[in-house]
């Protein structure tokens, strides 16, 4: 595979990145890094991507694996809501973004190996494959995500 | 709504990283983790260490007492030993993720090469440091008092501050080399320790 594919590919799953970094990155400084590196990785370990497999989940496990061996400061995550009065016409597509945004910022508050369970989860990986990418068993991944969407909904209570 | 819609619907954009996509020129990266950097230490100290190995096979020749001369042929086969292990070690660590390790695995193999790492520096520590120690002194003695060996490590009190030498400065480097590793990868080797048991339990 040749840079240009490549860039392609990865221009395709920018929004994946986007959410699993942003999910780890404390700063926009980690956030650069934990990207490169992610590139880095996943260009340097292109030949291991075979085509039948969708490229998603090879970059998916590309990504969780750098983040979570990488470095990372520790700091306690902090959120704002400043989110602005909202105009009747687009309040419902806000509302949804909202929720969205809320959920996001719970998720980031858990425990690191529960933040990747949970986004494998939400992006439809079923819990055989979660266990494979995550190296847990299968039963022990329908425990987590039970106990991680009963944290969830506490967290979204506040 | 359902997470799982909340989830799908929310597409973050991210300035910083659009903005570095559109720098960014993915051959020319350089890796910034902790094997890549393992291993450049592992380099750097194996090229000290073949320099310190060569002087001091040429100090075992050119110092022509062969208690000396005994004290240093000892602390050349334990270099090259070192030498040996570092150039295992460094082949051995792959600075690459491996996509077919399961994320548990990838965790545990990084665990396991920071360890390693820290176990050779420890090797070095107890048994080239109080060598060197004992080679160095005895040579600098002998040079600086500019007395044979025999009568220079006749003396009650060379051999006393020797002892004392070895006993003080042999842990003083162990606890300075486990100090280091603390310093530079103890933070991550916390977060990997925390990361395994959680996906442990």
């Amino acid at each position: 595979m040749d840079e240009q594919r490549f860039m392609a590919y990865i221009r395709e799953n920018q929004g994946l990145l986007n959410k699993l970094i942003g999910l780890y990155a404390n700063d926009p400084e980690e956030k650069k890094d934990l990207y490169q590196e992610v590139l880095y990785q996943s260009w340097h370990g292109r030949q291991s991507y075979r085509n039948e497999a969708k490229f998603s989940t090879w970059l998916y496990r590309v990504c969780l694996n750098t983040i979570l061996t990488h470095k990372r400061k520790q700091k306690i995550v902090t959120y704002t809501d400043d989110v602005e009065p909202l105009a009747p016409a687009i309040q419902h597509q806000a509302l949804a973004t909202e929720d969205s945004k809320r959920l996001y910022q719970a998720i980031r508050r858990l425990a690191e190996s529960d933040r990747a369970i949970i986004s494998l989860h939400l992006d439809g990986y079923d819990n055989g494959e979660i266990g494979t990418i995550v190296g847990i068993s299968t039963g022990n991944v329908a425990v987590k995500i039970h106990r991680i969407k009963d944290q969830l909904t506490k967290l979204l209570k506040h | 709504m359902e997470i799982e819609e909340q989830w799908r619907n929310f597409e973050p954009e991210d300035d910083i990283l659009e903005e570095l996509f559109g720098k960014v020129k993915v051959s020319g990266l350089q890796s910034h983790g902790v094997l890549s950097k393992l291993r450049k230490n592992i380099l750097s100290s194996t090229i000290l260490s073949l320099v310190a190995t060569a002087y001091l096979f040429w100090a075992t020749f050119y110092f022509a007492i062969w208690q000396v001369q005994v004290m240093l042929a000892v602390v050349d086969v334990f270099c090259i030993w070192i030498l040996v292990i570092s150039v295992r070690l460094y082949k051995g660590i792959d600075p690459q993720i491996d996509p077919s390790l399961s994320l548990l695995e990838q965790l545990n193999n990084t665990r396991a090469a920071m360890q390693h790492y820290m176990d050779v520096q420890q090797k070095v520590s107890i048994f080239i440091y109080p060598l060197s120690i004992a080679a160095g002194f005895l040579i600098g003695g002998v040079v600086g008092a500019g007395k044979p060996i025999e009568a220079f490590i006749g003396e009650k009190v060379v051999i006393i501050s020797l002892i004392v030498a070895i006993v003080v400065l042999t842990p003083v480097n162990y606890f300075f080399a486990r100090w280091l590793f603390k310093l530079f990868f103890g933070k991550q080797l916390q977060q990997l320790d925390t990361l395994i048991k959680e996906l442990e339990e």
